[in-house]
């Protein structure tokens, strides 16, 4: 969609529903809604909507960058303490490496 | 990746059309890489506990090509030299345990190790101290004298003392041992003389050197029980699952003398039965010769038991004769699989036969532990310790059965005398070796047991459990020179006439124990062990399997592979899923010579459903007078085949660590190669590599130049042209 | 391993010809799609070939059997996929011209010289590609060449030679098509005379291959010989000329200079 074409008070709508879908689990969408109404949300001539365009542009990202910490997190802490948890560390596992613990 | 390209006609022609590369090499690769034939390598196995043998890391393991000579070659390759990592290769005399384990302690510059073993070289096989694959202990753990205090762990004799424990150590990298010719001749000539040694003496260390990448990557780890939950995983991936490693195990032969259904009282104490064990290991996969670890024992146990089962009516008919059971076990090398596995279907009662599954059907009646009169074994019989056998017993044993064992002892002793076998009594106060009784006993500690084996203490082979235990050491092969290979069959062997009179004693006692008459000299004389059958097996077995008597008893479908078989078969117990050559063998021969030829044909040399006790078998026979076809024969007999699967993987929810049963698996792989090549130079690949990059950058840099001012480049376009000259811009 | 070399021939091989897409093709969907047809035209010679080398069973072994065939059919197709271009003129004009809003005739169909060119570097990608894909393929191993005595020069050969006949199909492209419009029937000959010249020395790396000496690149100078011949040729078919080639870059220096 093109955002040039969309009417101000229809970004609010769209930037608040993206920001609220993103509490379902769903950072990704976070991201996806911090990038696309980054420009809206700082670059552009004020406009009225703008001030909370850009507040859930900030939650989003915030959202999403924590949530990449928590990945982040994770993926470190599953890497060296997989072969250590034993079978609950296997059960956590999608593909097993073979030849190796 | 690549090799899914070849074979496309498309590629070839292309190649062939532009062709840089011959005709008769239709791949770079073949230019590249010198592919060894060898497959014979070293792999990875588990018990509950550990993984241990060898694996190369994924994508294999890659070192500089040296061939170790001497102490300073060692030096060179542990420490010295510049090139490392390495893969060595040595000589089979100097492959053994010390050597192995300095390497292994390097195992940062040594990426691999190969062997060369090729059987003409005699002198550069043997390793002087000998080498066997197990520990000094074998199956001490399984065993009866498991943290014994006075004989655990071999307290009071160390049996195998040229045990390395290698078999039962995580290597952690490739092993491979090189038997072909051509493979040891592209190693040395066309790899490590040409280029890795230009110099005598003097090592080359500038590149290019000669390489080999040695792949043998295992897909199973850590151990039995991680490996077996990984396999049944229910997976989650589109490809389905994948199972990592099988349970070791295959077939226990046995042969029954009395065919007493299912509705006749067996009495305790009334079967006798007469053990050996058939399987053997070794570090490297495909050479396991056998000739003193299992080999003897089974050729001695089935003359003896073509000797018997000549006299089978008499025994039958005798009133009150005990049973006889010969029985073979199979994986004795891996923690006693066959013999445990035989001992708990006995204690479930569902030996020889499951009785539950046909209630209708005429089966063979339950043995169980406590129907067993007595147990002799014949242990390792080919090198005999002071031209002697050697009987031994276990001191807790003896003393609660003294008198059984007694007579047992005096029986063979007096049944040996007159056939110049020299039987005598070992230490009592010995632990018994490690054999399969040792499982009976664990389960019933007042079964008499007996071992006849060829050491009194130590074992006389130094090569125990591994792929140097030939026939040549056992003197199976002392044929006079300029024999054809038909001749070396018929030829009696030193070997093959002691082994004949072993089995005529055995036969004559046996008789004597079930009957408990003494024959007379005609019976004597029938009572004797065939030594040509002897000298017949003993080749089959281990010089070569394409022979007479193995194709006289194989099924018409089985003729070819023995056909093309060209090495003799392995006596390793190879995984559950799969019964070896050597197991399917003994049964084939136990029913040659226990059975009855009857009158049938093929389609109809089936087993009557009213009457499963016997097995129907039905083998080539032997050439008829016309001298073309083979006359078939349908054998009707009481050969039996058992499972010898450990009952670890069988008994539900057994518990994996408690040590009772035999818990080895075999990792599965891949593929197993080992290839030859060139490394080039670290600067012929950084100036490829430059020159690479440079021709990019500068390209980019020009075709950019050109085609943003391509309009005045090109400025004269159209003045040959058709179309009129109507520039755009 | 011998990732650097790998590498370094792929750079060797397809630098130049990535150049030339990146900055003349890419942008232009008009130019992708001609450049991938002609691929495909190339694939279909190459698929005919091989099954004629597949079905004459006796000359199976003779590598010149194949190879002078397969330059035919090459020709044959490049001759087959100028026809379809010519034909196919006007249809394209039409799909161009809608979809640029502007009504003014693309460059592409005034100057003919820049789809014989493009159509000339689809059928020299991909020649290039199957010739050098298998080495480079085997390449990715640990190894070199050289255990079986051969020229430690195979690979450099083997990339320079690749880059050499994506170049010449380049300029082949665009001689054989100018010289079709024009009916200058000595040009074509030359065209599938340099062809079949250039691919039958290839086969002299054969018998020079198994010695380990300098000889192995000598077929590398008459390819680039050729191709400095072919080249130049079509630099001037296309239009261009070193007057030109002076201007343009003496104008942009003195452009960068006045900035």
């Amino acid at each position: 969609m093109d955002l040039r074409r969309v009417k101000n008070p229809e970004k609010l709508m769209m930037c608040r529903r993206y920001y609220l879908a993103g509490f379902f689990v769903l950072p990704f969408l976070w991201l996806v809604n911090g990038i696309w109404f980054f420009k809206e949300a700082f670059r552009k001539p004020p406009y009225t909507e703008q001030a909370q365009i850009r507040s859930y542009v900030i939650r989003s990202l915030i959202g999403s960058a924590v949530w990449l910490a928590i990945i982040i997190t994770w993926v470190i802490i599953f890497q060296l303490k997989r072969v250590s948890w034993g079978v609950t560390g296997e059960m956590f596992t999608f593909i097993l490496p073979s030849g190796s613990a | 990746m690549a090799s899914c390209w070849s074979g496309s006609y498309q590629l070839t022609i292309l190649i062939l059309c532009l062709s840089w590369i011959s005709v008769n090499s239709l791949r770079t690769r073949k230019k590249i890489y010198i592919d060894l034939e060898t497959q014979n390598s070293c792999f990875r196995i588990m018990n509950a506990t550990h993984q241990t043998g060898c694996t190369s890391s994924r994508r294999g393991n890659v070192g500089v090509l040296y061939y170790l000579r001497t102490a300073a070659d060692y030096e060179w390759v542990t420490t010295k030299g510049p090139n490392a990592p390495y893969i060595v290769v040595m000589n089979s005399s100097d492959f053994m345990g010390l050597n192995i384990k300095e390497l292994l302690k390097h195992r940062d510059r040594v990426n691999g190790i190969m062997f060369i073993s090729l059987e003409e070289n005699t002198t550069s096989l043997y390793p002087e101290i000998g080498f066997s694959a197990v520990d000094t202990c074998p199956n001490d753990r399984s065993g009866l004298y498991w943290n014994h205090k006075d004989f655990g762990s071999c307290k009071k004799t160390t049996w195998n003392t040229a045990g390395t424990g290698l078999l039962h150590q995580d290597i952690g990298i490739p092993v491979f041992s090189l038997t072909d010719p051509n493979d040891v001749h592209n190693v040395l000539h066309n790899c490590f003389f040409k280029f890795n040694m230009k110099e005598p003496m003097q090592p080359s260390t500038t590149y290019p050197l000669c390489a080999a990448e040695a792949m043998s990557f295992m897909v199973a780890a850590v151990d039995t029980v991680t490996c077996l939950r990984r396999s049944s995983r229910v997976s989650l991936s589109l490809s389905g699952g994948s199972t990592f490693c099988d349970p070791l195990g295959d077939v226990n032969n046995h042969v029954t003398m009395l065919n007493t259904p299912q509705n006749v009282t067996r009495l305790n104490d009334t079967v006798i039965v007469v053990g050996t064990r058939v399987d053997s290991t070794s570090l490297i996969n495909y050479q396991y010769t056998a000739a003193d670890t299992s080999a003897a024992g089974i050729v001695g146990l089935l003359a003896a038991m073509e000797a018997l089962w000549k006299v089978k009516d008499t025994i039958r008919n005798t009133t009150g004769a005990k049973d006889i059971m010969f029985a073979f076990f199979q994986g004795e090398s891996y923690d006693y699989i066959g013999s445990s596995s035989m001992v708990y279907s006995m204690q479930q009662g569902t030996f020889p036969q499951d009785l539950d599954k046909d209630e209708d059907a005429l089966h063979l009646q339950r043995i169980r532990l406590q129907h067993i009169d007595q147990f002799v074994e014949l242990n390792q019989v080919g090198y005999r310790d002071e031209s002697s056998l050697w009987l031994h017993t276990d001191p807790h044993n003896h003393r609660i059965v003294t008198g059984k064992i007694e007579q047992m002892i005096d029986g063979l002793k007096q049944a040996a005398k007159p056939l110049d076998v020299s039987l005598q009594e070992a230490d009592k106060t010995q632990p018994l070796p490690p054999a399969s009784a040792q499982r009976f006993l664990l389960e019933r500690g007042n079964v008499p047991v007996v071992v006849i084996t060829d050491h009194q203490a130590e074992f006389t082979n130094k090569f125990y459990n591994s792929h140097l235990d030939m026939a040549e050491l056992i003197n199976a092969t002392d044929y006079p020179p300029g024999l054809s290979d038909k001749e070396k069959y018929d030829y009696v062997t030193t070997q093959a006439e002691m082994l004949a009179n072993l089995s005529t004693a055995l036969a004559r006692y046996l008789f004597k124990a079930s009957t408990g008459l003494q024959p007379d000299k005609s019976m004597e004389k029938i009572l004797t062990a065939d030594s040509s059958t002897v000298t017949h097996l003993l080749y089959c077995f281990l010089i070569s399997p394409n022979c007479e008597i193995f194709k006289e008893t194989v099924s018409p479908q089985n003729a070819q592979t023995l056909e093309e078989a060209m090495l003799p078969f392995p006596f390793y117990v190879g995984v559950n899923s799969h019964e070896t050559e050597v197991s399917a063998l003994i049964s084939l021969l136990s029913a040659r010579f226990t059975g009855d030829i009857v009158n049938l044909d093929q389609s109809d040399c089936k087993q009557p459903n009213s009457d499963v006790r016997y097995t129907y078998t039905y083998v080539q026979g032997n050439v008829s007078a016309d001298g073309k076809s083979r006359t078939g024969w349908c054998l009707k007999s009481l050969a039996q085949k058992t499972e010898a699967l450990s009952p670890a993987f069988t008994i539900d929810g057994y518990d994996m660590m408690s040590g009772q049963y035999s818990t080895w698996t075999e990792s599965r792989w891949i593929t197993v190669s080992v290839r030859l090549f060139l490394v080039p130079s670290q600067q012929m690949q950084l100036l490829i590599l430059c020159t690479g990059l440079v021709v990019l950058v500068l390209s980019l840099l020009l075709v950019y130049l050109v085609s943003s001012s391509a309009d005045v480049v090109f400025s004269n376009y159209g003045t040959r042209s058709t179309t009129p000259a109507t520039a755009a811009r | 391993m011998t990732l650097m070399e790998l590498f370094g021939c792929a750079f060797i091989t397809f630098g130049p010809p990535f150049a030339l897409f990146v900055f003349t093709i890419a942008r232009d969907p008009m130019r992708v799609i001609l450049f991938t047809a002609s691929a495909f035209f190339w694939l279909c010679a190459l698929l005919l070939s091989s099954i004629l080398w597949y079905a004459v069973v006796p000359l199976r072994d003779y590598l010149v059997f194949g190879l002078v065939f397969s330059v035919l059919l090459q020709e044959l197709f490049r001759l087959l996929f100028y026809k379809v271009l010519r034909k196919a003129n006007d249809g394209l004009l039409a799909v161009s011209q809608q979809t640029t809003a502007q009504h003014v005739t693309p460059k592409d169909f005034s100057n003919r010289h820049i789809m014989a060119y493009v159509s000339g570097l689809g059928f020299g990608v991909i020649a290039g590609t199957f010739s050098i894909v298998n080495v480079l393929a085997d390449m990715s191993g640990p190894g070199t060449i050289g255990i079986q005595g051969d020229s430690k020069y195979f690979f450099w050969t083997s990339a320079c030679l690749s880059l050499c006949i994506i170049l010449l199909h380049t300029s082949w492209g665009v001689i054989f098509s100018s010289a079709m419009d024009n009916k200058e029937w000595l040009r074509v000959a030359l065209v599938v005379v340099a062809h079949m010249f250039f691919s039958c020395m290839t086969l002299l790396n054969q018998a020079s291959s198994s010695s380990n000496s300098h000889v192995y690149l000598g077929s590398l100078i008459p390819a680039f010989l050729t191709l400095f011949l072919c080249g130049t040729l079509a630099f001037y078919t296309a239009g261009g000329s070193l007057v030109n080639l002076k201007t343009a870059f003496v104008c942009r220096k003195t452009r960068y200079e006045i900035d």
